[in-house]
């Protein structure tokens, strides 16, 4: 009865989630009118109660599970609450999915479960076995979330991104089969111990730069970012939201700790990834600066922020880390404030392109600042959070020497596009119009998300001291 | 001293802003100025007793006090606290945008007609900008402050501006952003490095310094010119200067004043507190571009007014041509130059915005800016006449005004100056000599177009009165006079500049001992 203790001491979270799956096939199956309701408060309880587990699990020291396939530690611990609660937040804004699918809301909740359960494993994986199939898993259910509605634009981005994700499964494991070739080992610990002493080589950092690469497709970052703007455009807004998050978080996460490992054997890792990030930036800001339309701005802005994160991963000192680590928080709350900002607007009058946000600043003024304070963080501006993301992730390159000096330079002044794109929404928000579309949201929760992450993007800034030690504290113990 | 708090000072103008801004505060025009309004001129009466109870023999901060959250500070763990503190530099900067805040806000009253809310609350925004960016004891901080600038400034100028005032704002923060983004590279660069030296993770001003010749001499000016290029753009240097003159020209009037008075003080405030306090050798080898870049101003900046027909881009040019002979001041490295620097930015930021503001009042009843359509003014508001006289005689530079005192002082601490080869130094100053008749050529043309000339008929409004017997008679008076605000804000301005023309010293007591402390540095 091994399994029944490895999950008791580190796998509750897990296994809360994936019991919801089931609980949530099974309520499918009865129809009923008004039993279809209930579906988002299940869904909310079954996250809460998967968030209050986590205070069970083992963290300190790391707890080795299933024969070493999966750990637990202060790290992962860190990345399952940030995933449950992004969960959460796109959970709580389901409302008007729920209505529409009706009794079929039930398989939403499932698959977005399944995802969940996808993500939380990816991060706790300690082989490439385990992380290759939560891999697969997190592709699959994303996919079928993305071609949740029945449209022309959902089936094509839902097509665009099972196609991306075979890609790079496939440089994944090709990849990892070379790195099992050179260390005879896919357990991340056994990869560590046997490269002790190794010199390097071209294969290994060819197969390493492949798994690199393939990981690209989770973080939505340069080569694998086309699918981006498309499948959020296709998406509804909740899932929208979700996979902005979940999926580039989970991908951190992993991201971080197969560098660990590897980054000492390959010389020029860290350079190739600054500029894969500087790239990403660049096509970010790039896309967002030519967007009509809301949903396709927030994918771009999306690929941009992950490069922003992406950047202090090609460093891998505990101080970036920790830098990255404070990105994510506050690019969890901003972001979720963006497209809460989007759902209460699109709510209201159906519409997503950002023309019909015109006007909005002289009847709904108190939205309209809020919205401008979500713009601005996520711009890099002071007084919020966002600014001092980006302090921290800049001042990390700053510490590594005069020779990335031109990195430095170069993703300021990708920062200063950054500014105008994001200037763009909060001037068309000021524009004269004679007929302007009005905000009559009546839903409570998407307000309440939307208000919350915005105050918290300013709290974020202000009380950074003990976050930012809190962050350091995870990113030693990586 | 209790009620002299600096987080007070800083802070109370963003509190006030978030009041009118709340839903509890009447949506009422006239409340929301009178409130405004009032909380300038207290503003302005509490930052005079700092100056009350100010120590200039003080050699360091005066003031001092961090800001806490729960009794931590804000990114403890990087060593940036967020400490203000005061000079006598910042102290006197302090006071001059009190003041011009107190003005332009009184100002606004027959300017604005639309948005008062907003209005009012971006405006207080910004003076807690300002003030930060003066207050400001650590590196980072006044990073924070410099860029929070942007947001007020750029719905200031492009929702109440001209017509296409949308693009120039638009314009003017994508140059700033950029300047102050290698700004921000030369400050990560310096924290780390001064971190490698001295094992200590700090961005406190005054421990930042690199005179102890740790570094490389070139390594010193990529920093030195990373944070000159971002001070550049905001006071602004010439070759940077585009954006700021076309923002400058398409906002409403205050906004011009304020972008006008305080920005190039801001500006040249950085390159006081950084570029000297914190690379004496460097400043001392380049003090000579600096000199050049003054005159640049002086002479294209002349040129540039000369060509115009609008008064308003005659203003903004008018504006570069006064900070250039401070820029002048501050490369001579000698004290009586570096005293007139300050004293002429604080006048520059004096006569200016009122020469925009008697721009913009011509401009409110005329309708335009050209000059060929303007003439006669003199005649239909000679109120205004006679104080845009004293203001414009305050930016020729003529005697008995303070314009006369702070480029006498700026030209012959140029003169005075130690600096190699002296040829380039008086052939430096005989150009800027001519800068200054080029300077009194556009200002007096400027005044004589719009004031004097014979009227243009569509300045005159006619009425036809009979008199005891019936007769008809033609009775000519003046469309609109000036009111009393635009009285007040004017007749404020002209006294300043009177009045610190006659006792200049009342200005330069304050901070004579913090200037010293600043040139004894760079001597070292």
């Amino acid at each position: 009865m091994e399994f029944l203790t490895d999950i008791n001491n580190a796998f509750l979270p897990e296994i809360i989630i994936a019991a919801f799956v089931f609980i949530n096939i099974f309520l499918s199956l009865f129809f009923n009118k008004k039993f279809y309701k209930t579906s988002q408060w299940i869904a909310i309880l079954g996250i809460l109660m998967s968030f209050a587990s986590i205070g069970f699990v083992q963290a300190e020291p790391t707890y080795h599970a299933f024969a070493n396939a999966f750990i637990s530690n202060v790290y992962t611990v860190f990345f399952k609450s940030v995933i449950l609660v992004a969960s959460f937040f796109a959970v709580l804004v389901s409302h008007k999915i729920v209505r529409r699918k009706r009794a079929r809301a039930f398989e939403y909740f499932a698959i977005l479960f399944c995802a969940i359960l996808a993500a939380m494993l990816l991060v706790s994986a300690n082989d490439f076995l385990s992380s290759f199939v939560s891999f697969e898993f997190l592709a699959l259910s994303c996919c079928l979330m993305s071609g949740l509605i029945k449209n022309y634009k959902a089936k094509e981005g839902a097509l665009k991104y099972l196609v991306c994700a075979v890609v790079a499964s496939a440089l994944f494991l090709f990849g990892t089969s070379y790195i099992y070739g050179i260390t005879g080992s896919i357990n991340f610990d056994a990869i560590e111990v046997s490269l002790q002493g190794y010199q390097g080589s071209m294969l290994f950092a060819l197969s390493s730069l492949l798994v690199i690469i393939a990981m690209m497709f989770k973080v939505s970052a340069v080569p694998f970012v086309n699918w981006v703007p498309d499948v959020y455009k296709g998406a509804s807004y909740p899932v929208g939201m979700f996979l902005s998050i979940v999926p580039i978080a989970a991908g951190f996460a992993l991201l971080s700790r197969i560098l660990v490992i590897i980054s000492n054997f390959v010389p020029v890792l860290g350079v190739v990834i600054i500029i894969l990030a500087l790239a990403t930036i660049a096509f970010g800001a790039y896309g967002a600066l030519r967007q009509k339309d809301m949903k396709r701005f927030a994918g771009y802005s999306t690929i941009v922020q992950s490069g922003f994160m992406l950047l202090a991963m090609g460093v891998l000192s505990p101080y970036s880390l920790a830098g990255m680590l404070y990105y994510l928080i506050c690019f969890l709350f901003t972001n979720v404030a963006l497209w809460a900002g989007m759902i209460m607007f699109f709510n209201s009058n159906g519409r997503d392109d950002m023309e019909s946000y015109k006007g909005l600043a002289y009847n709904n003024p108190f939205y309209t600042t809020a919205m401008i304070f979500v713009l601005m963080s996520l711009a890099g501006l002071p007084p919020t959070s966002g600014f001092l993301a980006k302090f921290f992730v800049l001042s990390a390159i700053a510490r590594l020497g005069f020779m990335y000096i031109i990195f430095l330079l170069v993703a300021l002044l990708l920062g200063a596009i950054a500014v105008c794109l994001y200037f763009r929404p909060i001037k068309i928000m000021f524009e004269k119009t004679t007929e302007t579309l009005h905000l009559t949201n009546k839903l409570v929760f998407s307000k309440f998300v939307f208000y919350f992450c915005t105050a918290l993007t300013i709290l974020l800034c202000m009380y950074s001291s003990k976050i930012v030690e809190f962050c350091e504290l995870i990113a030693y113990s990586l | 001293m209790n009620i002299l708090s600096i987080l007070a000072l800083i802070f109370s103008p963003a509190i006030a802003a978030l009041l009118i801004l709340s839903p509890v505060f009447p949506n009422n025009e006239i409340k929301i100025r009178r409130f405004a309004k009032t909380f300038g001129i207290l503003h302005f009466i509490y930052s005079m007793l700092f100056l009350l109870f100010f120590n200039p023999t003080n050699f360091g901060w005066s003031y001092q006090k961090e800001l806490t959250f729960l009794n931590t500070s804000w990114l403890k763990t990087l060593g940036v606290t967020a400490t203000f503190g005061m000079d006598g530099i910042s102290l006197v900067f302090v006071l001059l945008t009190s003041f011009l805040i107190m003005i332009a806000l009184v100002a606004s009253k027959s300017m604005i007609r639309t948005k008062h809310r907003i209005y009012y609350s971006l405006v207080l925004v910004l003076e807690t900008a300002f003030l930060g960016v003066f207050c400001a004891k650590d590196i980072f901080l006044f990073l924070l402050f410099w860029e929070l600038q942007l947001i007020p400034i750029y719905f200031l100028v492009s929702q109440w501006g001209d017509k296409t005032s949308s693009y120039s704002a638009m314009k003017y923060v994508v140059y700033t952003f950029v300047a102050s983004m290698f700004m921000f590279l030369g400050m990560l660069v310096l924290y780390f490095y001064s971190f490698s030296i001295s094992g200590v993770l700090t961005g406190d001003i005054e421990s930042l310094s690199m005179s102890e010749s740790v570094f490389a001499l070139w390594f010193q000016a990529f920093i030195f010119f990373c944070l000159l290029l971002g001070f550049a753009v905001k006071i602004p240097i010439i070759p940077f200067h585009t954006a700021v003159a076309k923002a400058q020209v398409e906002a409403v009037t205050p906004v011009s004043m304020l972008m006008a008075g305080v920005l190039p003080v801001i500006g040249e405030y950085g390159i006081i507190r950084f570029n000297m306090g914190l690379f004496p050798e460097v400043f001392n080898y380049f003090a000579p571009i600096l000199i050049i870049f003054g005159v640049v101003n002086i002479i294209y900046g002349a040129c540039l007014a000369l060509a115009q027909t609008d008064i308003k881009k005659i203003t903004a040019y008018a504006g570069f041509v006064q900070t250039g002979f401070a820029l002048i001041g501050l490369g001579a490295l000698t004290e009586l130059g570096f005293n007139g620097a300050v004293f002429q930015l604080v006048i520059a930021g004096l006569i200016i915005s009122g020469l925009f503001m008697v721009t913009g009042v011509v401009y409110l009843r005329t309708k335009t800016r050209e000059v060929s359509a303007l003439g006669g003014l003199s005649q239909v508001m000679p109120i205004c006449m006679c104080l845009g006289f004293i203001i414009c005689f305050g930016a020729v530079g003529v005697p008995f005004t303070a314009g006369f005192i702070a480029k006498f002082m700026n030209l012959s601490g140029l003169i005075l100056s130690d600096i190699e080869p002296q040829k380039f130094i008086v052939s430096m100053a005989v150009v800027s000599a001519i800068g200054l008749v080029l300077n009194a050529c556009y200002i007096l043309y400027l005044f004589h177009k719009t004031f004097f000339g014979s009227v243009l008929s569509q300045f005159k409004a006619e009425s036809v009165q009979y008199d005891e017997d019936g007769n008809e008679i033609t009775v000519v008076y003046p469309k609109r006079g000036i009111t009393k605000s635009e009285i007040i804000v004017l007749s404020l301005l002209g006294i300043a500049i009177i009045l610190f023309g006659i006792f200049p010293n009342a200005l330069l007591d304050i901070f004579q001992v913090t200037s010293d402390v600043i040139l004894d540095f760079m001597k070292v």
